[in-house]
């Protein structure tokens, strides 16, 4: 019995069909031969929505998706139909027989079409169909109506999500607007706190470059006139960035500058006193790197105390060195102390104070201009004047960095040149050997120490910085140090008896022929005790003292011993003579 | 300020020999410190004491003083004093005051000790 519903069921699929029970058997029969029977391969669009219907389908074997909005944003499916079901049925109540929707074949399906024609025929004839049409199309509309809440509440998710992103992205920018804002005035403030005008010394050059980068800021420099004519340079940096540390670079400079007025001459109190309030008044985790010098130029005498920051070069004819002194930054440790270390600077000398801007400046490949680099190029450009200096070492660093490099910190550079000399006057060739100085005598130094047992060695390390571009052979320097520290010995002992407020007054002095160090006592006349010369047999044997061997020394470690009585006291001059044939034995 | 920048270390170098390593500056300062090594350097008796220079920073005539002084004590127990580890400048300033010839220099504790000869 089954085998024959189903064959017959295979004959006249109309008749699996719900809507149609009410049928005849004739009246099937006749449905069925006015139906075409068509086959379509998956993807096939049935029909798009807002084409004109008229006809529906039944489903014989296969699938056919139902889509909403096809090919669009809002695209939502909306049903499979599958064996038995109808397909394109609602645009028979719709007054424009508009496709309510898309059709699209999902697998290869066989499909029955019935023209509207005919459903309105059996409609007249059964008006029950028209009922179950109804109830049908009305379940569709349900399912539709569920379908589009669900595809309407996700997007409302979606929708919110995007209105809080915006809103976030909104606060971004303002953010990064504000803080522009407060970069920009952080660099106001950096900017007013640098000197307007650089200091005009006679016979000194200065020039400054400074160049703050977008975002970090933090590099400062400054002078002061101290009362007594000499000149106080700082240079320094903060970290952090923004209105902080613009902030504490104008605290820093005025604590500096106030400071500097209690303390004209002791640069490590102005630095301690400067680092006990920064300590306490900056945020924590800030800190300030400083390099402080004060410059006497007339007698071309420098102190310097340094706080953490870059060691500034001196040059002199193609030699560079540094000019070292060491110490914590400031606002980090309130007990820190700094020692201050001093120097001459001979004619025709320059210094560069720069901050670490330049040195970790990179190429294309990220490599660091580097401290050696930097010294190579003051070395190369010795001879230039103190502007010049600077736009070669800024030429030369834009050609290292290259095109669209991003400068990531400030770039700032002081350079003082002692010019008395005009060894800087590069008016022409001709000109330059002309001005060139006559063998003047080149005072290197001239200082005082106090008459106390081991202030020789300060003396030796004095005399030794002083003689450093006459390229001396270590071996004379080592020379020089025991002579100058025997003659500076016995002036202490025999001619200041080792008073410690009567000075000894060291004078080193060059010509092109030779070195001379003059060492003034102010011992009188019968306290010039006449030497013997010592014997080591002797003084073995137990006949003599075993002392007296520093006039021993003195006389065989430099080429002459000049002595002099003055009204003020007694000199002795050691000298060494500088060309190769005065060699020493 | 400047007191007794110096540092000595006393060792045996050989069972004939005691060693004192000088660090630092030999100055009149350094009195105390080169007499208190040297009776250590000397307890058992060695043959001879050898003065280690390598680390000598710095030698004025007050040092050159104290050597002679040394020298009588040691010449006193017959003691010999060996140098090494001068550099040349007190090289040059042994020759000069003739230190050299009653403290004799070598170039290592090696040649020094080789000086001695057989025990």
């Amino acid at each position: 019995m089954r085998e024959i519903e189903e064959d017959r069921a295979r004959e006249l699929p109309v008749r699996q069909i719900p809507l149609f029970t009410a049928l005849s058997e004739d009246e099937l029969q006749d449905l069925n031969s006015k139906l075409e029977q068509i086959e379509l391969p998956a993807g096939t669009m049935l029909f798009r929505e807002g084409d004109l219907g008229d006809r529906m389908y039944i489903v014989l074997e296969g699938e056919v998706e139902i889509v909403k909005a096809i090919d669009t944003s809002d695209e939502l499916p909306l049903a499979v139909r599958g064996k038995g079901e109808l397909v394109g049925d609602m645009s028979l109540l719709s007054r424009t027989r508009e496709r309510a929707a898309s059709a699209r074949i999902v697998q290869l399906t066989k499909l029955l079409m019935i023209p509207h024609s005919e459903l309105d025929a059996i409609i007249r004839h059964h008006q029950e169909v028209a009922y179950d049409l109804a109830r049908m199309l009305s379940a569709r509309l349900q399912e539709s109506d569920s379908a589009t809440i669900k595809h309407l509440q996700v997007k409302n998710q979606q929708l919110t999500q995007a209105y809080n992103d915006l809103k976030a992205a909104q606060a971004q920018v303002i953010e990064k607007e504000r803080l522009e804002q407060e970069l920009q005035v952080a660099r106001d403030i950096q900017r007013s706190m640098l000197p307007k005008e650089l200091p005009s010394i006679p016979g000194w050059q200065i020039s400054t470059f400074y160049q703050p980068a977008r975002a970090v800021g933090g590099d400062f420099y400054g002078f002061v006139n101290l009362p007594d004519g000499r000149l106080g340079i700082v240079v320094g940096d903060v970290s952090g960035k923004g209105i902080p540390a613009a902030l504490v670079m104008a605290t820093t400079l005025s604590v500096l500058r106030g400071i500097s007025r209690d303390f004209p001459h002791s640069l490590s109190a102005v630095l301690e006193r400067a680092n006990e309030i920064l300590s306490a008044d900056i945020p924590p985790g800030t800190f300030v790197t400083c390099f402080c010098a004060v410059l006497d130029p007339n007698r071309r005498h420098l102190i310097f105390a340094n706080a953490g920051n870059c060691l500034p070069l001196r040059w002199l004819s193609g030699t560079v060195m540094e000019l070292r002194a060491t110490g914590m930054p400031l606002g980090l440790m309130p007990d820190a102390t700094y020692g201050v270390q001093e120097t001459f600077l001979s004619p025709g000398e320059g210094l560069l104070f720069y901050s670490d801007g330049i040195i970790e400046a990179h190429d294309a490949n990220r490599k660091m201009f580097g401290t050696s680099r930097l010294s190579s190029l003051v070395t190369a450009n010795s001879g230039s004047g103190a502007e010049e200096l600077i736009s070669s070492l800024l030429s030369e660093l834009h050609s290292y960095t290259g095109p669209g490099w991003e400068q990531e910190d400030d770039i700032m550079m002081v350079v003082l040149q002692e010019n008395t000399i005009g060894t800087v006057d590069k008016t022409s060739s001709v000109e330059a050997e002309r001005a060139e100085p006559e063998p003047a005598s080149s005072i290197l130094a001239h200082f005082s120490i106090s008459s106390q047992p081991g202030n020789e060695r300060l003396a030796i390390e004095q005399v030794v910085d002083a003689v450093r571009y006459l390229n001396l052979p270590s071996i004379k320097i080592e020379r020089l140090r025991t002579a100058v520290g025997e003659a500076v010995m016995n002036a202490m002992e025999h001619g200041n008896k080792y008073r410690a407020n009567l000075p000894v007054d060291i004078q080193v002095r060059a010509t092109p022929a030779e070195l001379a160090v003059r060492i003034t006592d102010r011992g009188e006349p019968s306290a010039i005790p006449t030497p013997t010369m010592p014997e080591l047999e002797a003084q073995l044997a137990g006949l003599e003292e075993a002392r007296g061997w520093g006039l021993v020394l003195i006389e065989n470690m430099v080429d002459e011993v000049r002595k002099e009585r003055t009204d003020t006291g007694y000199t002795v001059e050691l000298v060494m003579y500088r060309n190769e044939d005065s060699d020493h034995g | 300020m400047h007191e007794a920048q110096v540092r000595m270390k006393v060792h045996r170098a050989d069972e004939r020999i005691g060693a004192i390593e000088i660090q630092g500056e030999l100055t009149g300062f350094a009195e105390n410190v080169l007499m208190d090594s040297y009776a250590e350097a000397s307890a058992g008796n060695p043959s001879a004491i050898l003065l280690d220079f390598t680390q000598l920073e710095y030698m004025n005539s007050s040092g050159i003083g104290l050597l002679v002084k040394l020298l009588i004590r040691a010449r006193r127990k017959d003691q010999k004093l060996l140098a090494v580890g001068l550099s040349e400048h007190y090289r040059n300033i042994f020759e000069l005051t003739r230190l050299d010839e009653a403290i004799h220099i070598y170039g290592t504790q090696d040649e020094a000790i080789a000086s001695l000869g057989g025990a």
